[in-house]
């Protein structure tokens, strides 16, 4: 979540370098947010955190499925690098596909 | 007297009746792709064993073309010597009768036939039908004939792929006595079976019959949620740009072709194959917001990645690629069930992973764009709860009209969010007790749901078409529904699309939520007036465009 003073193009721009000088890269960028994504090992060995894998689940009565994915420890902590640009890094848990 | 196909006819036989030309590459490809899906059709499939047979039975396509020509011979009449094709002027079933040729005329035209090579194959009161050699045909009439191919037709739906005829602008010289004993000849175009409307559309743009109440796309749905006076009265979404996240949309399904939808498929990160839908779910549910809205822009982010499924796009990703595409609207039908399980205990607090999405959907509002999401199906579902998003619940309809608070779909109070009640108001979900398969949608055929569902839906595992619903259904009507008020008045805010839907929504008074949805046990009931299960009740469309 970056903030709120480089939620613009160019402040986009210069996360998404910094990002990628962390050999982050950059996937997608919103009006607040910007997306990123690395290897699990990688991320893991960066942010100090350790991944929970999640497997996908199978449809159920109650929904259509859950997308397999990472949940990761909720103190992500920002490095250096990227503490003038960002409020908070999250690993976006697997989503549930509702019916 | 134009003896060679002008354009217009040489047009009708190039562009035969069915195979709309598709606009978009996307269809195309999707038309191709899913060809190349395996097809396993049930024997339970509509279109079944016989009809494969009657196509199998038709000549194929591989044949050469054939040097015989099957020529129609029209004859002079008494009266002046015109016959039916030199008098040019339409034939009228009173006119016909002036045009039966004496016997001698008959005769002895069809001895100089004879005489000339032709075989007779055929006699009727005004016309003959006779076969020939190219060749010969070619020295009788002076002519030149050239190949044409019959395009744009299906295999097997025509009786041959490719005939002679003279090109536009080629000689005809008939030989002279033959002339003067005739009214004319035309070599006949291959005609077409009419048998299949929808020859090789596999899946079906006609849904299944089940034997249970369901509701259909698009009529059904609009009928209960009071769209077709808005139709009639020139409300459909046009110019409206409305984004739907979701697992795919393979518009290429025949009904989604048939209907003439303006819609796109766009990759978020991670995503492949924008005419795919492995799952099927986006696919199915945007049907509810296209029967709503049916002339949007619709842009379908896919989030789904087949081939690798872990590395498909977040929702964060897919929100971020919708807002590219500047929309007036964004239908979401996913979520994250912010409970502990089994107990049910509400989380709190926000997960510091989910903050960055709420960032995201908070800014897309304040920028103006309706942002639509799921209330769950019993889970304690966010983004749902977030307040300035719509929450969409569900009402269930029965087929006497009766209307009952949709014990599949959620209602909660929200231990996040102090003070925010889910859902504001509903669309049409079905119950619990039939694992809420209400409504007959569109979905890719051997995708996920088609097979899977098909346990329980009463459709084919195959055949392209599911009977589902929950809140994920909800959400894209109630969008569609916004893009209407959109469209009247593209100035309104979220905060006045929210506030029209809920001053204008049926109250609900009766039934109770989805109990694992609510935090004390017991599904949250509906009552006079707002309520629990239902917030504001059934949303009624016309009425909140009346008031725009």
């Amino acid at each position: 979540m970056l903030k709120k003073k480089f939620r613009n193009p160019e402040g986009i721009e210069k996360v998404k370098s910094a990002c990628e000088s962390l050999g982050l890269t950059a996937t997608a960028s919103g009006l607040a947010t910007l997306s990123v994504r690395t290897e699990a090992e990688y991320f893991e060995k960066i942010f100090g955190v350790v991944l929970e894998r999640k497997t996908r689940k199978e449809i159920s009565n109650r929904d259509f499925g859950e997308s397999g994915g990472f949940i990761a420890d909720e103190s992500i902590l920002i490095p250096e690098s990227l503490k003038k640009y960002v409020d908070n890094i999250s690993v976006e848990p697997p989503v549930t596909r509702l019916r | 007297m134009a003896r060679t196909p002008n354009k217009q006819s040489s047009d009708k036989v190039n562009k035969q009746r069915s195979g709309k030309a598709s606009k978009k590459a996307t269809k195309k490809k999707g038309k191709k792709t899913q060809k190349s899906i395996q097809k396993k059709r049930s024997t339970k499939s509509r279109k079944g064993a016989q009809n494969k047979k009657t196509v199998m039975a038709r000549s194929p396509r591989s044949k050469p073309i054939s040097q015989t020509l099957k020529i129609a011979v029209t004859l002079p009449r008494p009266i002046d010597g015109l016959g039916p094709v030199r008098m040019a002027t339409r034939m009228t079933t009173q006119a016909a009768h002036h045009f039966i040729p004496e016997q001698q005329t008959i005769d002895n035209a069809l001895h100089e036939l004879e005489r000339l090579g032709f075989t007779i194959t055929g006699k009727g009161q005004l016309t003959f039908s006779v076969r020939g050699s190219r060749s010969n045909f070619e020295k009788v009439f002076g002519t030149k004939l050239s190949k044409y191919k019959v395009e744009n037709q299906p295999e097997g739906f025509c009786a041959v792929d490719s005939f002679y005829f003279p090109k536009p602008g080629a000689p005809w010289k008939p030989a002279a006595k033959l002339k003067s004993l005739i009214d004319d000849a035309y070599i006949q175009w291959p005609h077409i079976y009419m048998n299949d409307l929808f020859p090789s559309r596999d899946p079906s743009p006609i849904p299944p019959r089940v034997n249970y109440h369901h509701l259909r796309v698009p009529g059904d749905v609009n009928l209960l949620l009071n769209v077709p006076k808005i139709h009639r009265e020139g409300g459909s979404g046009v110019g409206v740009r409305v984004a739907m996240i979701d697992s795919g949309f393979a518009h290429g399904h025949a009904y989604f072709e048939r209907m003439g939808y303006n819609t796109s498929t766009v990759l978020a990160p991670g995503a492949t194959d924008a005419d795919l839908d492995g799952n099927s779910h986006g696919t199915g549910e945007s049907a509810n917001l296209l029967a709503i809205a049916p002339d949007v822009n619709f842009i379908g982010v896919k989030l789904d990645n087949e081939t690798d499924p872990n590395n498909g796009a977040t929702v964060l990703e897919g929100f971020q690629e919708a807002m590219r595409h500047s929309p007036q609207v964004i239908s979401v039908s996913l979520g994250f069930d912010l409970a502990d399980r089994p107990s049910g205990k509400h989380l709190t607090s926000l997960p510091n992973s989910l903050v960055a999405l709420e960032a995201e959907i908070e800014a897309a509002v304040a920028n103006g764009v309706v942002v639509v999401f799921a209330a769950g199906n019993g889970h304690v579902a966010f983004p749902g709860m977030m307040p300035d998003v719509i929450s969409a619940g569900g009402v269930y309809v029965h087929e006497d009209g009766a209307m009952r608070a949709s014990d599949y779909a959620s209602a909660f109070a929200s231990k996040i969010y102090p003070g925010r009640h889910v859902p504001d108001f509903c669309g049409l979900v079905g119950l619990a007790d039939n694992h809420a398969d209400y409504i007959m949608l569109p979905i890719q055929e051997q995708s996920e749901i088609d097979v899977g569902n098909s346990a329980h839906d009463g459709t084919s595992s195959g055949d392209g078409w599911g009977v589902f619903s929950g809140t994920s259904a909800a959400a894209p009507q109630l969008a569609g529904v916004c893009a209407l008020l959109l469209e009247r008045n593209p100035g309104l805010t979220p905060v006045e699309v929210k506030e029209l839907l809920r001053l204008t929504s049926i109250d609900v008074t009766t039934g109770n939520a989805n109990p694992a949805s609510n935090h004390n046990g017991g599904g949250l009931p509906a009552g006079i007036g707002p309520d629990s299960a239902t917030g504001m009740g059934l949303v009624d469309a016309h009425a909140a465009w009346k008031m725009v």
